[in-house]
């Protein structure tokens, strides 16, 4: 009887084997599966992260507005919703390319631009994302 | 019985007279001269703690030898214990005659009659009977039944409860062998369950690296919309780069003292402008100088 017993227990004890090897097959192909499926998110992701920082991360954007704003005072500067205005009379041509070059410059998102000359006189109406 | 031949193996009933020659594989019931018994009342739940008990209760009644117990649950409370040394019983089947290759399990009259109350007789001089829950061989006078025990057996469909299996002694390891085999097998077990857990473990750190990433670059979290996400800002990033390379390309064309941008104007993916030249010569220039222009989504309308 101890003996049979014994025999038993060995067979018990294989049967866990058996299935635990099973379990752990079976377990050790999912979770390469979901690695292979987290590198591959975390590089398509990579580039939406790049993208977002690029063009929807607004401190830098923020930053660079308030400089413009203190440097070249704008004559009349309006928040509406998600937009900024800006607009400047009787720029001068230096002053007009140092704005452009730090709009153009920048990852401000630029919604409209208008540039008029009338009798030498320069005007802006700039219109960006925030 | 053999499931597929219908045919019942034979239980036979074995008694220290037993003399004839086993002819084909059959399973034996002993009677209780080959075993002690003790009916015994203890104040505990299970039986495997009567059987923790077991050696202790038969002490000095039993002869030397290796025993075995079993114990059988009668009433609450009450049980009936089984000695054995499987060892001594077989030299003495053999010694009687027996072939032990025909005999396929032993069982006890005990085990097989256990709650019934039975009074049958076996041969001219002997029967069997229940006295007070326990089974006992005794002669045919203190019986009242005329049944024959050999025709019970016929039809008797045996318990578990057998004390030896030709099958499990055919296997010819030593007992220590197989302690062996159950702590390698015990092992391994401990080793696979490891592994399950380490398994499981790396597992949910993925999935916990999953979700950081996502929380830290405040991502959707699938992956559809991570796509819509991604193309709105691929359409954002080229119209951006195309109106700045835009500006950027008429702004290179040189312009004479007298000649002027009057408007630009950006609305709508739309870049307009007009532009004052000296003559249709250098209008000729400028146009050909727009027709070099890399391509670009921005839509770009002229006045000269």
């Amino acid at each position: 009887m101890r003996t049979q017993i014994k025999i038993y227990t060995i067979l018990a004890l294989f049967s866990i084997f058996l299935a635990l090897l099973v379990y752990m097959y079976s377990g050790e192909k999912q979770y390469k599966g979901e690695i292979k499926n987290y590198e591959i998110f975390v590089k398509s992701s990579s580039k939406l992260v790049q993208l977002q920082h690029k063009w929807s991360d607004k401190s830098e954007d923020k930053k660079l507005l308030k400089k413009i704003k203190s440097r070249f005072k704008p004559s009349s500067s309006v928040q509406k919703g998600n937009l900024q205005i800006l607009d400047f009379n009787n720029l001068t041509k230096n002053n007009l390319n140092r704005i452009g070059k730090m709009l153009l410059n920048s990852d401000l998102t630029i919604k409209v631009i208008d540039l008029k000359k009338q009798n030498d006189k320069i005007s802006l109406h700039v219109e960006v994302q925030i | 019985m053999s499931f597929f031949s219908g045919h019942k193996k034979q239980t036979i009933f074995i008694t220290k007279d037993f003399h004839k020659k086993l002819t084909e594989k059959c399973d034996l019931i002993l009677s209780p001269e080959f075993y002690w018994t003790r009916k015994v009342s203890l104040n505990v739940n299970f039986s495997y703690e009567v059987k923790k008990m077991a050696s202790s209760i038969f002490e000095g009644i039993l002869p030397a030898g290796s025993f075995e117990y079993k114990v059988f649950t009668l009433f609450k409370n009450e049980y009936i214990i089984i000695a054995y040394d499987i060892q001594k019983i077989k030299l003495e089947l053999e010694s009687m005659g027996m072939d032990m290759s025909k005999v396929d399990k032993i069982y006890t009259l005990q085990s097989e009659f256990l709650k019934d109350e039975i009074s049958l007789h076996v041969n001219e001089k002997f029967g069997v009977a229940t006295v007070d829950g326990v089974v006992v061989y005794l002669p045919l006078k203190f019986l009242e039944s005329s049944n024959s025990l050999e025709n019970i057996l016929e039809d008797k469909r045996l318990s578990s409860s057998y004390i030896y299996s030709y099958q499990f002694q055919k296997i010819s390891v030593k007992p220590t062998e197989l302690n062996l085999i159950i702590w390698i097998f015990l092992l391994l077990n401990v080793v696979a369950v490891l592994n399950v857990v380490k398994l499981e473990k790396n597992r949910n750190f993925l999935e916990e690296q999953k979700i950081a990433f996502i929380k830290e670059n405040s991502l959707p979290a699938t992956s559809f919309q991570i796509k819509s996400m991604q193309g709105e800002l691929l359409e954002v990033n080229k119209s951006q780069t195309d109106l700045r390379e835009s500006i950027f390309y008429i702004y290179k064309f040189k312009l004479g003292k007298r000649e002027s941008f009057k408007m630009i104007k950006f609305e709508k993916n739309a870049l307009s402008y007009t532009i004052k030249l000296d003559n249709k010569l250098r209008e000729n220039e400028f146009k050909k100088y727009l027709l070099k222009k890399p391509t670009s989504s921005i839509n770009i309308e002229r006045k000269l």
